[in-house]
């Protein structure tokens, strides 16, 4: 059973949901059926969002993902959403769910209430339905050059040797490696919605991820893009992409040690070693008790 | 110039104002209570005491770092602003230059304002 409601928007603007009324409303039991809300739009043929909505029968453990798969299976086949791993990991299925930018596949149905808003993320344009346009996350990304940059790029292209890090060193960034890029931290971000130029939490926690690496040297490099206005120093300070970070990551606090950094330089003073070769014919301890590898099949 | 001189600049200027600021309004608000405890032997705003402030060079280089400070510190923060307003390189350069030009133009006004009443006062 579905309803179908056009929501007032213009053309090409960011789709907005309406709070469901979580506080009012019943928590979804199993067994039960859950109202799910879904903002959509078709470039086709839609000037502006119009939202539907289908009732789902609620089963033990089931997601806001599973409930738009059960949508897509039994309601209406045309929905579009984008998903790959169903587990928290590729940040594929980011969405405003209840009025808050979530991983569909990590939201229980059982945490909200009987009737699930589910929109695209705001900050972004619509391809179609739930998937937002990512291109301009990935190139602001890459604007960051988010990689160890070293002087001269003989070593990082042809890598003869390791370079030295310590468990302490790695602790200084290693939070900021597990952003999944599922970009709800920039649906989230307020400065986002109002400079469209600001390279969003995303790739200034990169940026700076790559900097507090004691590999890396590429500060004076990096600083071209985010030693700016729509830079580091755009950032207003509203922590709300911290809160929308499914990973647990701090972006905000990734830009404010940014901030220090370009002012004081990077925390590691010396930057980490090459491992100086190992003698000729030197064996690793232990080495000759690892089996080799089968010969290759194929 | 890098941003990040700027808005390290933008924190030296917040907090050299809190001191001058202070100075100003210990001076010109508080001057009762300077009565009192005999920091001051008149009201601040009658003739002979703002011509002895203005004759007083520290005065007078207190006032135009209070000006040059406050113009920065405020003028940064307008410019963050209509930035944020207005996107885009033609615009930000166009707002650099406008802001840099009201600055310099209020602060040279300010300055010479300063430098005329502490030479009208020193005749005096």
């Amino acid at each position: 059973m579905s309803t179908t409601e056009p929501i007032r928007q213009p053309a090409g603007a960011n789709a907005v949901t309406t709070q469901a009324d979580a506080a009012t409303a019943a928590t979804a039991q199993t067994g039960t059926g859950v109202k799910v809300s879904v903002a959509r739009y078709a470039p086709d043929h839609d000037t502006g969002h119009r939202r539907q909505t289908w009732e789902v029968r609620v089963t033990p453990g089931m997601t806001v993902l599973d409930a738009l798969f059960a949508v897509k299976e039994a309601h209406d086949g045309s929905l579009a959403f984008r998903c790959a791993c169903r587990m928290g990991v590729c940040g594929s299925c980011g969405m405003m769910i209840n009025g808050k930018p979530r991983l569909a596949c990590n939201t229980q149905i059982s945490a909200l209430g009987a009737v699930i808003e589910v929109g695209p993320l705001p900050n972004h344009d619509v391809i179609k339905d739930l998937v937002p346009e990512l291109t301009p996350v990935f190139a602001k990304h890459r604007s960051v050059r988010p990689h160890v940059i070293r002087p001269g790029d003989g070593e990082v292209e042809q890598p003869t040797r390791e370079f030295t890090q310590t468990p302490g060193e790695m602790l200084s960034y290693l939070q900021f490696s597990y952003c999944l890029k599922c970009s709800l931290c920039l649906a989230a971000c307020p400065t986002e919605a109002s400079l469209p130029s600001f390279l969003g939490p995303q790739a200034l926690a990169a940026a700076y991820r790559y900097t507090a690496d004691s590999r890396d040297q590429g500060l004076a490099v990096r600083a071209a893009a985010v030693d700016a206005l729509h830079g580091v120093f755009g950032c207003h300070l509203a922590g709300a992409c911290s809160e929308a970070c499914p990973k647990g990551v701090d972006p905000a606090l990734a830009i404010q040690l940014l901030k220090r950094t370009l002012l004081f330089g990077p925390p590691h003073r010396t930057p980490a070693a090459v491992v100086p070769p190992l003698p000729e014919g030197h064996r690793t301890p232990g080495a000759d008790s690892v089996p080799k590898a089968p010969p290759p099949t194929v | 110039v890098r941003e990040s001189r700027f808005w390290a600049l933008h924190l030296l200027s917040g907090a050299v104002l809190l001191g001058l600021l202070g100075i100003h309004m210990t001076i010109m608000h508080f001057d009762a209570i300077l009565r009192v405890v005999g920091g001051a032997h008149e009201p601040v705003l009658t003739f002979a005491s703002v011509v002895a402030r203005d004759r007083h060079a520290v005065m007078r280089v207190l006032y135009v770092l209070l000006l040059g400070f406050a113009l920065y510190h405020g003028l940064y923060g307008v410019r963050g602003i209509l930035r944020e307003v207005w996107d885009g390189s033609a615009a930000a350069w166009v707002i650099n230059a406008g802001v840099l030009l009201v600055g310099a133009l209020v602060f040279a006004y300010g300055v010479g304002i300063v430098v005329r009443a502490g030479r009208i006062a020193v005749l005096m």
